[in-house]
């Protein structure tokens, strides 16, 4: 009996932010990231056949996500030219060599300290926001994330800013609390 | 002047979004002066916005969350 099972109908509202998120430090285009998170949901359907079960189905789609992150730039490398191959994804001496594998791994390749610690901070906002209730999530998102006014997200969520402000509330303090161990 | 600490709760969550107004954070400041578990909230609160702010997340807009589902249901 696997420990996991995959739920693909579920995938797009639960990881595809998590996901975008992940890819769009990667990349630094939100239309490539976008692209690459649907083609991860694809090819993670094409290949549900050969899940173990051994990993969380949000592991495992991360894992499908890095290669798309490295065929991407293999992709972008090939059109360049050959001359360019090596320099188009490291530009310090120190990393010439390395597989490009591992820079898609390794966050220590990603850039600066502060880089890195943003990047995991995002992660980790991310991964709290989607244990949080559907309801609450989406108006934290809309009013954090997406800057909307309370009077839009009211609209068109059909609820009033009262509504808005205790969901706000619920929110604010479940990620407080989710955070806390690590961040604060 | 005086307000509750729910109500305190309120305004130091609108004044995270910069929707309270100036009267609402004199409030505010009134009672996170002389209540503790206010001012521990209020400084969290504020720290919490400042690590949404640095942590620049993305997300995906409901619109084309719509259109992903729509090309991934053709392949289930």
């Amino acid at each position: 009996m696997p420990l996991h099972e995959l739920h693909p109908d579920t995938w797009i509202d639960k990881y595809a932010d998590y996901l975008f998120n992940f890819a769009i430090t990667r990349v630094s285009d939100a239309e490539i990231a976008k692209d690459l998170v649907q083609e991860t949901f694809f090819a993670g359907l094409k290949s549900a056949k050969n899940y173990k079960g051994d990993a969380a189905e949000r592991t495992w789609l991360i894992a499908i996500l890095k290669r798309k992150v490295i065929d991407h730039y293999r992709k972008i490398n090939s059109k360049k030219g050959k001359a360019e191959v090596r320099m188009s994804y490291t530009n310090t001496s120190e990393d010439e060599g390395d597989w490009l594998e591992e820079r898609v791994a390794d966050r220590s390749n990603l850039g600066g300290d502060e880089t890195i610690e943003n990047q995991e901070l995002g992660m980790a906002i991310q991964d709290c926001i989607s244990k949080l209730p559907k309801k609450q999530s989406l108006v934290f998102t809309m009013k954090t994330i997406q800057g909307m006014s309370t009077e839009d997200i009211c609209n068109e969520l059909g609820i009033n800013p009262s509504n808005l402000w205790v969901m706000i509330h619920r929110a604010r303090t479940a990620l407080m609390g989710c955070m806390n161990q690590n961040w604060f | 002047m005086m307000i509750s600490c729910e109500k305190a709760a309120g305004i130091c969550n609108k004044k995270q979004y910069k929707e309270a107004s100036w009267w609402q954070v004199a409030q505010l400041k009134l009672h996170i002066f002389y209540c503790k578990t206010c001012n521990q909230f209020s400084t969290k609160n504020t720290v919490f916005t400042s690590l949404c702010d640095k942590a620049n997340l993305h997300v995906i807009s409901k619109e084309e969350k719509e259109t992903m589902k729509k090309e991934f249901e053709k392949q289930l």
